[in-house]
């Protein structure tokens, strides 16, 4: 079994957006990035997943078994750190251990006290009283403590300083020297993923665009910048996505379409920031 | 069975920051002194049943509140589970309600010097019942609701089914009355009347189940 995730032709509507056909997997024991502009469709992916959201076309698998069942306990070995913690606003750390206890069968207590501790949690704080960063870390310490094989991360670092993304980003990494342990890591902060994710997921507008890993998906492109009087020379079917400054213009394209310019443009690697941005622009 | 008892302990602790001394002191001293001044004990327990309507359907509220609806799910439980967790919940909310309410309603006949006879435990205790009924009634009303619209949408939509049972009541005294009075309802035999008012409870019980799980299972999160 190489793949903890599978998704196979997902389409759910809604009145104003559709999931299309989307199909990727999540390799077992790396992390993979699952990035694209807000609305893109990464929430409903990921609430689909969950058998959050459960009206859709499509076959999910979890460790090859379609989820599609009145059996829903493989979400016990799923960790999940959303934007929205899910906990009641007034629960106390102590409440959110007692639901947690009831709630998971492999709970461990001892376990969840030492990563309050780790993670500085303040004990005496309700749940409505911590910041972000400590509700995103309560959410972590709670799915490390369940012993779950998989995390899901919706969009877990954003709103938070930089000092606790880097100490996010080092949890995750020892988090996945267990070659048992996964991580689907939803974001459109892309840093975050260029440091620590193996593969990527691109989606946008509920489509799937790219799947692989990362360095293909670094590779796959190249942005491309001439003067202003160049930009005609360049096949408008090879842009990606462009845009013109006041003297001069930049395209992204296909490494493949590379020789469809001439020599004298700049060639550079894009970001994943860019190619989101480029994808998103379009051929103006 | 494990997922239901899982679901009336999450749910319990749930609205636990709700259930404080505070508001049991509030409804406590009302109910007592309502009881008191009106000198009609019985009123402690329709002041409690209806903290136990109000109570039961916190769980609602803390979901639309928190999404712990969500929760459930992550836990694994099915919507076949929590439906029946929330339905037990409230009638384990009913029923210390009516306990809590008689120990009262013996406090305030203490006070009043007003023992009960054996005649009279009869009919209180078909009063109790009946206030046990209505209120759950209630709940079973609000439940399917609550499961498709959640608390805030819910609560305003519950006010619908009851106008109809108010409305529906109305038509049938109108159109009914006169034939009613004539009937001489006293003169009906009691197990006929609980058996009545058995069967048309189960029938909304088992209606109000059907439609939350069917709501449940629809509902996206």
């Amino acid at each position: 079994m190489n793949n903890r995730i599978e998704i196979k032709k997902l389409t759910k509507h809604y009145e104003t957006f559709f999931l299309d056909d989307v199909s990727f997997k999540v390799p077992k024991g790396y992390i993979t990035g699952f990035i694209g502009p807000n609305g893109s469709g990464k929430t409903t992916t990921i609430k689909s997943i969950l058998s959050l959201i459960h009206q859709y076309k499509g076959t999910i698998l979890y460790n090859g078994q379609d989820i599609c069942g009145e059996n829903k306990s493989y979400v016990e070995d799923i960790g999940i750190v959303m934007d929205s913690t899910f906990l009641a606003k007034d629960w106390t750390i102590k409440n959110v251990e007692r639901a947690m206890s009831v709630g998971y069968s492999n709970w461990d207590q001892h376990q969840f006290e030492d990563y309050l501790k780790v993670f500085e949690i303040d004990q005496t704080l309700k749940v409505k009283e911590l910041s972000r960063g400590m509700n995103t870390k309560l959410m972590l310490a709670i799915a490390f403590s369940h012993q779950a094989k998989t995390l899901i991360l919706d969009e877990p670092t954003s709103g938070l300083d930089p000092i606790i993304r880097d100490e996010f980003r080092e949890i995750l990494q020892a988090y996945v020297e267990d070659e048992e342990h996964t991580v689907l890591f939803s974001t459109h902060i892309t840093q975050d993923l260029e440091a620590i994710a193996d593969y990527i997921v691109f989606i946008q507008g509920g489509k799937i665009y790219f799947t692989g890993s990362v360095d293909d998906f670094l590779n796959r492109y190249v942005i491309v910048k001439a003067g202003l009087d160049e930009a005609d020379t360049i096949e408008a079917s090879a842009i990606i996505g462009s845009r013109q400054y006041h003297t001069r213009f930049e395209a992204m394209i296909l490494r493949e379409d590379l020789p469809k310019i001439s020599d004298h443009w700049i060639v550079e690697k894009p970001t994943i920031d860019q190619i989101m941005v480029f994808h998103k622009r379009g051929n103006n | 069975m494990k997922n239901i008892k899982k679901i009336i302990i999450l749910d319990f602790l749930a609205i636990q920051s709700y259930l404080t001394f505070k508001n049991f002191a509030i409804y406590f001293v009302f109910a007592m002194l309502y009881g008191l001044i009106s000198k009609t004990p019985i009123t402690v327990l329709y002041t409690l049943s209806f903290a136990a309507v109000l109570y039961s359907s916190y769980p609602y509220f803390v979901g639309d509140e928190s999404g712990i609806d969500a929760l459930y799910k992550i836990f694994g439980i099915q919507a076949k589970s929590v439906v029946f967790g929330r339905y037990i919940f409230m009638y384990l909310m009913n029923l210390c309600a009516i306990l809590m309410g008689i120990i009262m309603f013996l406090m305030i006949n203490l006070a009043l010097k007003q023992p009960v006879q054996l005649e009279g435990w009869i009919s209180l205790s078909a009063g109790f019942l009946s206030i046990f009924l209505v209120s759950t009634g209630i709940s079973l009303l609000q439940f399917p609701l609550f499961f498709k619209f959640g608390y805030a949408k819910g609560k305003i939509l519950t006010i619908m089914p009851m106008m109809l049972v108010v409305i529906l009541t109305a038509i049938v005294m109108g159109y009914f009355g006169d034939y009613l009075k004539k009937m001489n309802l006293e003169a009906i035999d009691p197990i006929s009347i609980i058996s009545f008012v058995g069967v048309v409870y189960l029938i909304v019980l088992v209606v109000s189940i059907r439609s939350s799980i069917f709501f449940y299972l629809k509902k996206e999160l």
